[in-house]
């Protein structure tokens, strides 16, 4: 029973908030009470389509439903902690006194960003459209490029405070079981005060969370979510977040990117080759530049090493700690780049370059060769954007282990990576996949990139219901035999 | 039957798969016979270490195929054996890996510190190696297969590019000598030689079982992956003892009679084509391959002497100790007796050609009686079900 004194009750248990909008209504020819949040409700909504019809006439509570003009149906609550919850998330609750029940109306309306292409995946050539930070217009954006009932969206609550909206999403005859209950009960565990972004809950999904390497997929885009939902992952979105989670993640994603489904094979083979090629010269380049300034300067032809000699001549600091100092004023640069307000990035840039890069040089504070090793691996660093935190810590790592060993210091570091990655899992699937272990079937999508037609089963590499991605019929397959018309 | 087992079963329970088996076979074929013995080799048998060479590899491939008999029925230590028989055959296999520790972990730490450094002690590096290969042995046999995988490919590429740019300092006449009817000194450079080998007893450790908590494969999966385990089997023997005997072949042919041949097989090989001066030495990618591939050898021989260790103190009631202690006590005394009874070149030598030949072929017995039992064990199981 809803007694009088509901109100103060409830603007209590607000803490008497400045934002807490408590409007007395007539409803029905009785005084009722509308409590919502300022900012979150549409004002004219209310007014229009629930205030004004429910002060017209005398009727009982009962037909309160039939009279308000609004497209999702009201919900009754006898529980205030519920209702208080519910008006926290946005709705309008009417209390009645001498009433059962409290009714919840959903008149939400808050300032959101429109979908815009996302600043870290801009396209050349294919959709770009970005998440926003709604959880259901993510979940729209999804829905609209898989228009299928087998697309299962599941909603759980997380965070003791923030109450977030989270979506786990997954094709239903595609992911296989296992995944979808581990993802869900790895979600029904977590008890933490407030999910600000997705990003929060990666580490309660991960197998090995102290991995320096992501187990998790993060994107920004719908288009590319949809293509791994087809492929058996599953998804998890988060309100108030833009980045979608993708599981299982292999290592073979970072190598990927969303423009290689729109481009010629062929180019994108090569693509994906120099990403590999610039994740190795970012890990190894300054780590090789000490071990052989160290230890190892009969592996450069005398010429090279006469030139890197007279170059690091006279340089007061060792060439490891050098190499450290550069990689370490690079991260600074970085980080500052990042935080700092764009107009003062270019005088940043040319702080950098300048300032830093050509007077330490022209100081003999750093010698050349070293700040060119650094420009190098930093710009390698980039062909991989994932994992940039990962290998700008890694490449420290393998300096140091050179400053050790040398190359042999290199090796080891790098054999021990690699025990750790071929070790590694997410979802059950195996993170080096489908390198190691081999399958066979989920090179088409490796480093060398066969044509769509070709990948005729969904990866192997992780677990799926349903094998068959391309159904070829006779009339396919005699067409795809002959010769291509979109040949180039 | 149990070794029936699909591919896809060893991979989703992290289990050697076929493609990781035989890459673990080709880098136990391959690993320890580029270094040290070929100087060894040719200095008993000149041009004829090629026929020792191929006279043993076709002996270590007989050997790896009890071994993987073996390995079918998950192994030795797995083995369906009497307690009286099995425990003296473990004890005698922990002596063979612990002997192989010694003797490899004091030659690739000597080239290491001799080749790679200058003025660095030879058992800092030995203890460093040991450190690094106790370190990957502690991942099992599934992850340092695995990482093979990953490396195969930096194999090819090294290939590939020493095929582009590297010329060969090679004369054909020198490798005419090959060919020669003499073969004074073939029979002693293959008993000499034998300590380098024996080392696919290692594959007889491998669970190439699947588990049974899956679904058993089909009839047609179980011929697929029959059929596929032969071709794998036969590719890796071919491609190992291809590459072994090319090597002694081209060594042959770049060095000619064993009076020109230096201590260590890289040195000379082979030198970048015309622009030397611009892209250095082409001995180094080879090196790194060769140390991948050896600190790989090195983490199985740990490896399995650790699983030879647990089972006997398993079988002598000890449950307590970490696995880490095994490893600890394996390294100590691997580094021990190196210092003291193998420290000069001369009592390496000596070690190398006159103890461990014993030992391998004494191993190498081991693993074809033992394969042989797995074999006799199969065939039984199949007659079996089919009386059934």
């Amino acid at each position: 029973m809803i007694r009088e004194n509901i109100i103060e009750k409830v603007r209590k248990d607000f803490g008497e908030s400045s934002d807490l909008t408590i409007r007395p209504s007539l409803v029905g020819g009785q005084t009722g009470y509308f409590v919502s949040l300022e900012g979150l409700t549409d004002k004219e909504l209310l007014e229009e389509h629930l205030i004004k019809p429910l002060a017209e006439g005398v009727f009982p509570p009962r037909e309160i439903e039939k009279r308000i003009f609004l497209t999702a149906p009201a919900e009754k609550v006898s529980d205030l902690e519920k209702a208080e919850q519910e008006i926290s998330g946005g709705a309008t609750a009417l209390f009645i006194p001498g009433e059962e029940e409290a009714y919840l109306f959903s008149v939400k309306k808050w300032e959101r960003r429109t979908v815009a292409e996302p600043p870290t995946s801009s396209v050349l050539k294919g959709p770009r459209e970005g998440f926003t930070e709604d959880v259901n217009v993510n979940v729209s954006l999804i829905r609209r490029r898989v228009k299928d009932k087998r697309l299962v969206i599941k909603e759980v609550t997380i965070g003791r405070y923030s109450s977030t909206k989270v979506m786990v999403c997954y094709l239903s005859d595609v992911a296989a079981k296992k995944t979808v209950d581990l993802v869900n009960e790895r979600l029904a565990h977590i008890d933490i005060d407030g999910v600000i972004d997705s990003s929060y809950l990666t580490k309660f999904l991960e197998d090995d969370p102290s991995s320096l390497f992501p187990q998790v997929g993060s994107l920004e885009k719908p288009d590319v979510v949809a293509a791994k939902l087809l492929e058996g992952r599953v998804a998890i979105l988060s309100d108030g977040s833009p980045i979608a989670l993708t599981v299982p993640h292999l290592l073979i994603e970072s190598f990927q990117d969303s423009q290689d489904y729109f481009k010629r094979n062929t180019r994108v083979t090569v693509t994906r080759f120099l990403r590999l090629f610039g994740a190795i010269i970012a890990l190894f380049l300054p780590a090789a530049f000490v071990a052989v300034q160290e230890f190892q300067y009969q592996v450069l032809p005398l010429k090279f090493l006469i030139t890197i000699v007279n170059s690091t001549n006279g340089t007061p600091l060792s060439p490891t700690l050098e190499m450290m100092l550069v990689l370490i004023i690079f991260d600074i640069l970085n980080e500052a780049s990042v935080r700092m307000p764009r107009y003062v990035g270019m005088a940043l840039s040319i702080v950098g370059a300048i300032v830093l890069g050509e007077t330490a040089v022209s100081a003999g504070l750093l010698s050349s060769p070293a700040v060119l090793v650094t420009a190098l691996s930093s710009i390698g660093l980039y062909l991989v954007p994932d994992d940039v935190g990962t290998y700008s810590i890694l490449r420290l790592l393998f300096v140091a282990a050179a400053a050790l060993l040398g190359l042999l210091g290199i090796l080891f570091a790098l054999l021990l990576l690699v025990a750790h990655l071929v070790n590694l899992k997410s979802f059950g699937a195996n993170y080096t996949s489908p390198y190691a272990p081999l399958v066979n079937g989920d090179l088409k999508d490796g480093f060398v990139k066969r044509e769509l037609p070709d990948m005729e089963a969904r990866p192997e590499s992780i677990d799926n219901q349903n094998p068959t991605r391309i159904k070829k019929d006779d009339f396919l397959r005699a067409h795809l035999d002959e010769e291509d018309p979109d040949e180039e | 039957m149990k070794s029936d087992v699909s591919n896809i079963q060893l991979k989703q329970k992290g289990k050697v798969s076929y493609a990781e088996y035989a890459l673990l076979a080709i880098c136990l074929i391959v690993a320890n016979k580029v270094c040290t013995l070929p100087s060894v080799l040719a200095g008993v048998a000149g041009s004829k270490s090629v026929w020792s060479v191929m006279i043993l590899t076709a002996t270590e491939c007989g050997v790896l195929f009890f071994a993987t008999q073996t390995a079918k029925r998950g192994g030795i230590l797995a083995l369906d054996l009497q307690k009286e028989i099995k425990l003296p055959v473990i004890f005698l296999f922990l002596l063979f890996f612990a002997m192989k520790l010694t003797a490899f972990s004091r030659e690739i730490g000597t080239y290491y510190a001799l080749s790679l450094f200058e003025n660095v002690p030879v058992l800092p590096m030995t203890v460093l190696l040991i450190l690094a290969c106790v370190l990957l042995a502690r991942t099992g046999y599934a992850t340092l297969g695995r990482m093979l995988e990953i490396f195969v490919w930096l194999f090819l590429f090294v290939f590939l590019f020493a095929v582009i740019f590297t010329r060969t300092e090679g004369d054909l006449f020198n490798a005419l000598a090959i060919f020669s009817p003499d073969v004074t000194g073939m029979g002693m450079g293959v008993y000499r030689a034998l300590g380098w080998f024996g080392d696919t007893a290692i594959i007889a450790f491998l669970d190439l079982r699947g588990d049974e908590s899956l679904p058993p494969p089909t009839p047609e999966e179980a011929e697929k992956s029959k059929k596929a385990r032969g071709r794998i089997l036969f590719a890796a023997l071919t491609f190992s003892s291809l590459l072994l005997i090319l090597f002694y072949a081209l060594f042959t042919a770049v060095y000619g009679n064993a009076a020109k041949m230096t201590d260590y097989a890289f040195i000379k090989l082979s030198a970048f084509k015309a622009n030397t001066d611009e892209l250095g030495s082409a001995d180094w990618p080879v090196i790194i391959l060769w140390a991948i591939l050896s600190t790989h050898y090195l983490a199985l021989l740990f490896l399995s002497a650790k699983e030879c260790l647990s089972a006997l103190k398993h079988s002598a009631g000890i449950e307590k100790g970490k696995e880490v202690l095994s490893y600890l006590l394996l390294s100590v005394t691997a580094v021990l007796f190196s210092l003291f009874f193998l420290d000069e070149e001369r009592e390496y030598e000596h070690f190398m050609t006159q103890w461990m030949p014993v030992a391998s072929i004494l191993s190498g017995a081991l693993t074809v009686a033992v394969g042989n039992y797995a074999l006799y064990r199969n065939k039984k199981e199949v007659k079996d079900e089919e009386s059934k």
